[in-house]
C-alpha cells in the first residue's frame, strides 16, 4: 500500500505547501484508491506543520511550491516528493495513478 | 495637452514604459488569471512572461497570503486598495522573497471594473539588514546539506518545542548563537527576549550583575536599581556563550538558577523568582573539564539535559559551496554589488583549506573578496594574501576530468547516503571492510 499526500486549496492543489491549511491523503493499492482522508493544518506554523507531515507515513508527496528548507527535510524522511505541480487536486491524482504526472517546475 | 498626451500612447508604449520601471508589475483579469507581466516581475519571481501570462496569478506568485486574505481579491472584492502590504513569494528554486506588494482595481473607459493590477517591490535587501539588526533567524536560515547538520534539523524543533535546557558545543565561528537564536525562535517562549551574553567578556564581578542585575545601594555607584538579563529575559531565553569560561563561584551561582529557578540581585535581602530557558553555549569539551576539576558536575549535569555538537567546518566540507554562494548573496544586498560566484580556482582553494575560524573565517574572506573584487567573479588575487599565495594543489576545470580523491569522496557520499549512512550496507556494496570505510570517511572529512 502507498499513502500519498496533496496538500488542496478548494479542489485545487495548493499553490505552496507551507501555507497549506488541508491535506488530501489517498492509500493507493493495486493501482487503485482505497481509502481518502483529510487532515487540517491551519492555525499550525510552518515547522509544527513540517513535523505533522514527516510524522504523516506518507510515502509520496505531490504539491506545488515547496522551501527548499522543507523539501530537503522532507527528503531526509524518505518521502518521495514530486513538487511544482499545479491544477485540479482529482486531476493530478489521476495522473498519477495513470503514471502521467509531469512536474512542471519553471526553468529559472 | 496632457489628455492628448495620454491619448497618443500605444499599447507598446505602455509596455515599455512598465518594463523600465524597477518594481514588478502584473494586472489579473476578473477569474484572477494574468493578463500582464512586465520586465521587474519576471527579475523579482523568476517565471518568464510567457509562463505567467494566462495563468492564475496565486500559481505564479506563490504568496503565503494567497490561501487565506489575497490582497488583489480583497481589492477586487471591496474595490478598494492595498498599500505596501509585507508578505513572502516563493520563487521556484525553493527561496522565499520577501516583497511589498500594492494592488488596485482596474477599470476600463466606462468605469466597469476588468480586473487587478498589482505591483512587487523586492525587500531581500532590507530583510538581509533587518535579520543581521533583530537576530530573527530560524532554521531556514542555517544553511547546511551535510548529513550531521541534517540530524540536528531533524531534532531542533522538538527541543525547542521543550522547555529543557541545551548545551552547544562546538568550535569558534560554528554558529552556536544562530543555533540557539533558531532554537529560541522555534520555541513558545518567541514571543519574548533572546538575551544573549558572553560569560568570557566580562570580569566576574561584572558578570554577576549583568546577569543577576542589583539593587539601589548594593555599591557606591547604584544610584538606583538595575534589572539583570535574567531579569529582562523574563519568559524567554538566556543564551550564555562561553559558559567553560564561569568562574567557580558563578558557577555556583548559575547552578541555583537553574535548579532553584531564581537568583539574587546584587545587595537584594531576598531572591527573585526566574522564568527563563537556559541555552548554554561552549568550544570546549565540558565533560573533560569536569575529569579536570575545572568545571563543576552538577552544574554540567544540570546544563547537559540535551547536547547539540556542531561540526568543524573541515568536517562539513560539501557545505562550503552552498555557504560562498550564501555569503556572495548576503553581501550582495548588504553591499549592493552583482558579483556572481567564485572562481574555479578559489572554490578548490576554499574546499582544500581547513578554516581554523570556521564558518566565521569563511564568511571574512568573502567579504574581504568583495572589498577587492570589482568585476562579476571573485578570483584569486581578490582573496587575502595568505589565501591568494597559495597555489591550488589542482585547479578546478570544467574540460579535466574529475580528480580521484573527489570522485572517491562523492561515491562514499552517495553510497552512505543511499543507504541512510548505515556504515555495514555501505561497506557491502562497496566491497570494503567496515574499517576501511571509517578510514576513508575520516580522509575525506565524511
Amino acid at each position: 500500500m502507498q499513502r500519498v499526500a496533496i496538500p488542496v486549496f478548494g479542489d485545487r492543489i495548493s499553490n505552496r505547501l507551507d501555507c497549506s491549511e488541508n491535506v488530501l491523503l489517498v492509500s493507493i493499492e493495486n493501482g487503485q484508491v482505497i481509502k481518502r482522508d483529510t487532515c487540517h493544518l491551519a492555525e499550525i506554523d510552518s515547522f509544527s506543520k513540517l513535523g505533522l507531515l514527516a510524522n504523516l507515513g506518507i510515502d509520496v508527496l505531490i504539491c506545488n511550491g515547496i522551501t527548499e528548507f522543507f523539501e530537503n527535510r522532507l527528503s531526509d524522511r524518505h518521502i518521495q516528493i514530486i513538487p511544482w505541480i499545479s491544477g485540479e487536486a482529482e486531476t493530478i491524482l489521476e495522473q498519477y495513478l495513470q503514471g502521467t504526472l509531469l512536474t512542471e517546475k519553471p526553468s529559472r | 495637452m496632457n489628455s492628448k498626451f495620454y491619448e497618443s500612447l500605444t499599447e507598446n508604449h505602455t509596455n515599455i514604459i512598465l518594463d523600465s520601471v524597477a518594481d514588478g508589475v502584473f494586472t489579473v483579469d476578473e477569474d484572477m488569471r494574468i493578463t500582464y507581466f512586465n520586465r521587474a516581475a519576471e527579475k523579482i519571481t523568476g517565471i518568464t512572461r510567457d509562463q505567467a501570462v494566462g495563468q492564475f496569478c496565486f500559481d505564479i506568485l506563490k504568496a503565503n497570503i494567497c490561501e487565506k486574505s489575497c490582497a488583489l481579491r480583497c481589492s477586487l472584492e471591496s474595490e478598494s486598495e492595498v498599500v505596501n502590504k509585507h508578505v513572502n513569494i516563493l520563487r521556484t528554486d525553493g527561496k522565499q522573497i520577501p516583497v511589498s506588494i500594492s494592488t488596485a482595481v482596474l477599470r476600463d473607459e466606462e468605469g466597469n471594473k476588468v480586473g487587478g493590477v498589482e505591483t512587487l517591490r523586492d525587500l531581500s535587501p532590507f530583510e538581509v539588514l533587518q535579520k543581521e539588526i533583530r537576530c530573527a533567524y530560524t532554521l531556514e536560515d542555517i544553511i547546511s546539506k551535510n548529513h550531521r547538520i541534517r540530524q540536528i534539523f531533524d531534532i531542533l524543533p522538538n527541543i525547542a518545542e521543550s522547555d529543557s535546557t541545551v548545551l552547544i558545543q562546538g568550535p569558534s565561528g560554528s554558529g552556536k548563537e544562530l543555533f540557539a537564536r533558531a532554537i529560541h525562535n522555534l520555541s513558545p517562549r518567541n514571543q519574548h527576549a533572546f538575551i544573549a551574553i558572553n560569560c568570557g567578556a566580562l570580569p566576574d564581578t561584572l558578570l554577576e550583575s549583568e546577569l543577576f542585575g542589583y539593587v539601589k545601594g548594593a555599591f557606591t555607584d547604584a544610584k538606583k536599581n538595575k534589572p539583570g538579563r535574567f531579569a529582562l529575559a523574563k519568559g524567554g531565553t538566556v543564551f550564555l556563550d562561553e559558559v567553560e569560561s564561569l568562574s567557580p563561584a558563578m558557577q555556583v551561582k548559575l547552578l541555583r538558577v537553574l535548579q532553584e529557578k531564581e537568583f539574587e540581585p546584587l545587595g537584594a535581602i531576598s531572591a527573585v523568582q526566574t522564568d527563563v530557558r537556559v541555552i548554554a553555549a561552549t568550544k570546549n569539551v565540558l565533560s573533560e573539564m569536569v575529569n579536570d576539576g575545572t568545571f563543576r558536575d552538577d552544574l554540567f549535569f544540570r546544563l547537559n539535559v540535551v547536547k547539540l555538537e556542531l561540526p568543524l567546518l573541515r568536517e562539513r566540507r560539501d557545505d562550503i559551496p552552498i555557504l560562498v554562494e550564501h555569503f556572495i548573496e548576503k553581501f550582495n544586498h548588504k553591499m549592493r554589488r552583482r558579483i556572481e560566484s567564485v572562481s574555479g580556482n578559489v572554490l578548490q582553494l576554499l574546499m582544500q583549506y581547513d578554516f581554523p575560524g570556521n564558518i566565521r573565517e569563511l564568511e571574512n574572506i568573502i567579504e574581504h573578496a568583495f572589498v577587492m573584487c570589482r568585476g562579476e567573479i571573485i578570483q584569486l588575487h581578490h582573496l587575502p594574501i595568505e589565501f591568494s599565495q597559495r597555489k591550488p594543489t589542482n585547479p578546478l576545470n570544467q574540460q579535466e576530468p574529475m580528480p580521484l580523491q573527489a570522485a572517491e569522496q562523492h561515491l562514499l557520499r552517495e553510497v552512505l547516503e543511499k543507504h541512510d549512512w548505515n556504515k555495514v550496507a555501505t561497506a557491502k556494496e562497496l566491497g570494503v571492510h567496515r574499517a576501511t570505510l571509517y578510514r576513508k570517511m575520516k580522509k575525506h572529512g565524511l
